[in-house]
């Protein structure tokens, strides 16, 4: 009777661990609804890296603040001009946002740049409506000489 | 519990490898921004926007921001052998000529060097080169080798 019991616990204990896992991949869609859009696998590289990141170092400050209207402003110590665009629901875990700061001077590179986001928002706390992630975004430079650049970004905020 | 703290160390050492050795891009331009100390070795052109103190050797070329004039007079000190000391630059500071050894410690400092040679970037910041490389400073140093575009 008794190894009944731990039979079925662990059973119930396997099948919950399954049912979370199916729930927080990020390709679950995959099995069960082909079609809802599917998030990228690298996401989870990303995830992985903003854990890193927010545990071992924090290279620059970002700040993101969600609305309600589908739009966003994120700001880095870095660059003063924020950045604002649209976001959408991508799973039921994740928004897709995307924005950009438009074109305006650097005094410190002393020439016009523009920052496009390019992001997902993953919430950490339910109860701060606390929001933390990782995304890519692109440094477009107006002089000659130096290229559009990519980099890896680190953000954290509040939602709404 | 062994095993954990393994893995802990080997994501510690895998993290710190690079912040420590620096990176070494080459790249005929470098921009950068942060606050901190960048130390230019090499040929120039360049220029450096902030506030903080600024030390050039007996080669080079200045041309100081004009905010920094008292008395109508710049506020300098020269050293016998390591060449002049700006102890209160704010603003655009253009520096040129060869064999240059510059040093500028201090906050909101933009960077945009022209020249050949070597960047080391310190403290809290940013760059980008012209070969599509971004990176950052780092509390050990951030190493980057440029080469001048003749």
């Amino acid at each position: 009777m008794a190894h009944s019991n731990v039979t079925s616990r662990r059973f119930c204990l396997v099948l919950c661990i399954a049912v979370l896992f199916i729930i927080i991949s990020p390709r679950h869609n995959n099995f069960f609804a082909a079609s809802v859009q599917v998030a990228p696998p690298a996401l989870d590289r990303e995830y992985i890296a903003f854990l890193l990141g927010t545990v071992f170092f924090l290279p620059e400050v970002i700040d993101l603040t969600l609305l309600s209207d589908n739009t966003f402003s994120i700001k880095s110590d870095l660059f003063l001009q924020p950045a604002t665009g649209t976001y959408h629901q991508e799973n039921f875990f994740l928004l897709h946002a995307q924005g950009t700061t438009g074109k305006f001077f650097d005094p410190d590179f002393q020439e016009d740049i523009e920052i496009q986001y390019d992001f997902r928002i993953r919430p950490m706390g339910f109860r701060n409506r606390l929001v933390a992630g990782s995304g890519t975004r692109i440094f477009i430079f107006s002089k000659d000489g130096t290229p559009p650049t990519p980099e890896r970004f680190i953000y954290c905020g509040y939602g709404f | 519990m062994k095993g954990r703290y393994i893995l802990m160390a080997f994501i510690a050492v895998c993290l710190l490898i690079p912040a420590i050795s620096g990176n070494c891009e080459e790249g005929g331009i470098l921009i950068a921004k942060g606050n901190g100390v960048i130390t230019f070795t090499g040929d120039g052109p360049l220029s450096i926007t902030g506030e903080g103190s600024l030390v050039v050797n007996k080669n080079a070329s200045v041309t100081l921001p004009e905010n920094i004039f008292i008395n109508q007079e710049t506020e300098q000190y020269i050293r016998k052998n390591a060449g002049v000391v700006y102890p209160h630059v704010n603003g655009k500071t253009l520096v040129d000529g060869e064999d240059l050894e510059i040093s500028f410690a201090g906050a909101n400092i933009g960077a945009r060097v022209n020249g050949g040679g070597t960047v080391v970037l310190k403290g809290y910041g940013i760059y980008f080169d012209s070969a599509g490389n971004a990176g950052r400073w780092s509390a050990e140093g951030t190493t980057i080798a440029i080469n001048a575009l003749r």
